[in-house]
C-alpha cells in the first residue's frame, strides 16, 4: 500500500466533499469498490493483490464511518472537519420528500444527546424533525399501509421469474422505501439496490445473497423458497 | 502569450545551457498538447478535430503542429497533401522561420505545420534545436496552437507536453493503453520536477531521496512529495505549489459502453490516490466505424460525416475545454 493512501482522509478516500449526503456516500463507495476491485483494469498494473485488498479495506473503513451519522460526527470532530450541513442533510438530499414518505413521530434515541438537540443553533429545525421522523420510521416494525390492487396481488401469486425489477415494483407497490427494507432486513441499501438492478457483481457471497433474498422475499409477501431459488439461479449463471 | 505558458516554456528552457530569449507578450495564445504514451489511441484524431472546432465554431486562428516526427500524418487527417516543407527543414535550418512552414488547409482559420518525413526522430532533436523551435512556436500568428505528440515518453515529447498550457492525455479502454497512460503521466511529472529543480534549488534534496529510493519506499510521485515534506516542509510546500500546474486532462477514446466511460473515471481516481496527481476527465469519444472510413477518404470526420455521434462527443469536449466549469456528462448508455 502506498503511503499516500494511508494519509488520505475518509472523505478523500471516497472522493467526497465534507458535506456529502448519504446518497453520495453510497454511490462513492460503490464506485470506489469497482475501481479497486480485484478485476479492475484501472489498478492491476499499479497495485498488487495485497495493495488492492488494503485499499478495499480502507474504503470499507471509510464507508462504515461516514455512513453512520454518529461515527461521522465523532470522526469530523477528531479531525477538525467542520461540516456545514445539518444532520438531516448528511442523511438525505431532499428531507422534505423523505419526510412525506414516513410516519412522523418524534424519537431521539438514535441521536447523540450531548451533541445534538432541537435547540442546537446549527440545526435546521425543519430538517431535524424530518430526521427524527425518519429515525422513528426506521425502527417501526409494522408494515407501511398500501392500497391493495387485485391484479398486482394475482401477479405476485403466479410470478415465477422474480426479476430484480419485479422486486422493485412490488416494493414500490407496498409503499416500502429502501431505508425501510434495509432496516427490516438489516441489509445495506446498496445491496438491496444491487438485487433490484440484478447487478450480481455488487452482491456479496452466494450464501449471504441467498439468505437476504429469502428475508426480502418474505417481507414482500413472496414464497421465500420459490423467489430466492428463481433469483439465485441467475446469480449462479453469472458467476459461471 | 499567456503567463502560464510563459512560465512553462521558461521551465523547459532551463534545461538548456543556452540563454533564453525574452518571451513575447504581444498576444494571448493558448498551447494545447495531445499525448498519451501509446500509438493508435487517437491523438491525431483528437488534435485535428479540436483544431477544426476551434477554427470553425470559435472562429479562432489555429495552427496544428505535427510533432509525431516518426509517423507524421496529421496532414492526411486534415485532408491535404504532404506539404513541401516540414519540421525537418526547420530543424536542419533549411527554413529559417517556423511561420513559413504553416500551410493553409481547406478549413478557414486552420493552418498546419507538418512533421518530418525523413529520418528525423523526436528523440534526436537537440536542446538548442528544441529551444529554437519553442521560441518560434510562441511567435506564430495564431490564437491556438495544438501540438500532436507522438507515442512514447522521450524527454522531448514530455517537454513539449509540459510546455503547453493544457496537456491532454488520451487512452483507449484497454490494459496496455492504461499502463502507458500511467507511465506517461508519471514520466511527465518527474520531468516537470526536473525542470523546477534548479529554480527551487532542491536538486540535492531530491537526489538524496532518490538515491535511497528503495530504503525510503519511494515508488510514486506522491511518495516523493511525502519524503520531501518530511525532510524539509518549506521545500515540500514550494514543490507542491509548482506541481499544482501539472494537471493533465484525460480523454477516453473508442468507448463502447458505460463501463468504458467509468474506466476513465477510475483512471482519474487512481492517478489522484496513487500518484497524487489531479487528472481531470474531459470526456469520451465513442467507437465509430466512420473514423476509419474518414481516414480512408483522407477527410476530417467532422466535415465528412457531420451527423456522426463523434460530432457531439467532440462538441462536449470542446465546450468543456473552453469552459472548465461545465459538468462532465457521462451517461453514454442512452445514446449507444
Amino acid at each position: 500500500m502506498n503511503k499516500k493512501s494511508n494519509k488520505l482522509s475518509y472523505y478523500e478516500i471516497l472522493e467526497l466533499t465534507e458535506n456529502a449526503t448519504r446518497k453520495e456516500i453510497v454511490e462513492a463507495y460503490q464506485k470506489a469498490k469497482g475501481v479497486y476491485g480485484k478485476d479492475s483494469m484501472a489498478v492491476y498494473s499499479l497495485y498488487s493483490n495485497e495493495d488492492s485488498r488494503d485499499m478495499i479495506n480502507l474504503i470499507e473503513e471509510a464507508y462504515q464511518v461516514l455512513i453512520n451519522p454518529q461515527r461521522r460526527e465523532i470522526y469530523n470532530k477528531e479531525h477538525n472537519i467542520n461540516s456545514h450541513r445539518s444532520i438531516v442533510n448528511i442523511f438525505f438530499d431532499k428531507p422534505g420528500e423523505i419526510k412525506r414518505a414516513f410516519v412522523e413521530t418524534p424519537n431521539f434515541k438514535r441521536l447523540p444527546k450531548d451533541d445534538l438537540s432541537e435547540d442546537s443553533p446549527e440545526i435546521n429545525k425543519e430538517a431535524f424533525k424530518a430526521y427524527v421522523s425518519i429515525s422513528k420510521q426506521e425502527m417501526t416494525p409494522t408494515l407501511p399501509d398500501y392500497k391493495a390492487n387485485e391484479d398486482m396481488e394475482n401477479r405476485i401469486k403466479v410470478e415465477n421469474t422474480f426479476s430484480g425489477e419485479f422486486f422493485a415494483e412490488v416494493r414500490s407497490y407496498k409503499s416500502m422505501s429502501l431505508g425501510y427494507v434495509s432496516n427490516r432486513t438489516k441489509v445495506p441499501i446498496y445491496h438491496i439496490e444491487a438485487v433490484e438492478r440484478e447487478d450480481y457483481s455488487a452482491l456479496p457471497a452466494r450464501v449471504y445473497t441467498l439468505g437476504f433474498l429469502k428475508t426480502y422475499s418474505r417481507l414482500l409477501g413472496f414464497d421465500p423458497e420459490k423467489a430466492s431459488k428463481a433469483y439465485i439461479e441467475r446469480y449462479d449463471k453469472s458467476i459461471k | 502569450m499567456s503567463i502560464l505558458w510563459n512560465k512553462r516554456i521558461a521551465g523547459v528552457q532551463e534545461l538548456s545551457v543556452e540563454p533564453t530569449e525574452p518571451v513575447s507578450k504581444e498576444r494571448l495564445k493558448h498551447v494545447w498538447a495531445v499525448g498519451g504514451g501509446k500509438g493508435g489511441v487517437g491523438k491525431t484524431l483528437i488534435a485535428a478535430n479540436l483544431g477544426i472546432m476551434l477554427a470553425r465554431e470559435a472562429n479562432k486562428k489555429v495552427v496544428l503542429v505535427d510533432l509525431d516526427l516518426g509517423g507524421a500524418n496529421l496532414h492526411t487527417c486534415i485532408g491535404i497533401d504532404l506539404p513541401k516543407f516540414t519540421l525537418s527543414d526547420f530543424v536542419q535550418r533549411e527554413v529559417d522561420d517556423l511561420e513559413k512552414l504553416v500551410v493553409s488547409t481547406p478549413i478557414k482559420n486552420l493552418g498546419l505545420i507538418s512533421g518530418a518525413q525523413d529520418f528525423l526522430d523526436i528523440a534526436n532533436i537537440k536542446h538548442s534545436q528544441k529551444q529554437r523551435f519553442l521560441t518560434h512556436l510562441k511567435n506564430l500568428d495564431a490564437d491556438y496552437i495544438i501540438l500532436d505528440l507522438g507515442a512514447g515518453t522521450t524527454f522531448n515529447t514530455l517537454d513539449f507536453f509540459l510546455a503547453s498550457d493544457l496537456g491532454i492525455v488520451t487512452m483507449v479502454p484497454e490494459p496496455t493503453s492504461i499502463e502507458n497512460v500511467y507511465r506517461f503521466i508519471k514520466s511527465a511529472f518527474y520531468r516537470r520536477l526536473k525542470t523546477i529543480e534548479s529554480t527551487l534549488k532542491i536538486k540535492q534534496v531530491i537526489d538524496g531521496i532518490m538515491h535511497k529510493r528503495v530504503e525510503n519506499n519511494v515508488n510514486t510521485p506522491a511518495d516523493l512529495l511525502t519524503q520531501i515534506d518530511a525532510m524539509d516542509p518549506v521545500i515540500g510546500q514550494k514543490v507542491r505549489a509548482e506541481m499544482q500546474f501539472f494537471s493533465p486532462k484525460l480523454i477516453i477514446n473508442m468507448v463502447r459502453s458505460q463501463t468504458d466511460v467509468e474506466l476513465g473515471h477510475a483512471v482519474s481516481s487512481v492517478c489522484k490516490k496513487y500518484f497524487g496527481i489531479d487528472v481531470d476527465l474531459l470526456g469520451y469519444i465513442e467507437y465509430d466505424n466512420l473514423v476509419w472510413q474518414s481516414v480512408r477518404k483522407k477527410a476530417p470526420i467532422l466535415l465528412e460525416f457531420p451527423n456522426s455521434k463523434l460530432v457531439s462527443n467532440f462538441n462536449r469536449i470542446y465546450k468543456k475545454l473552453l469552459n472548465p466549469n461545465i459538468k462532465f456528462v457521462d451517461d453514454v448508455s442512452e445514446r449507444m
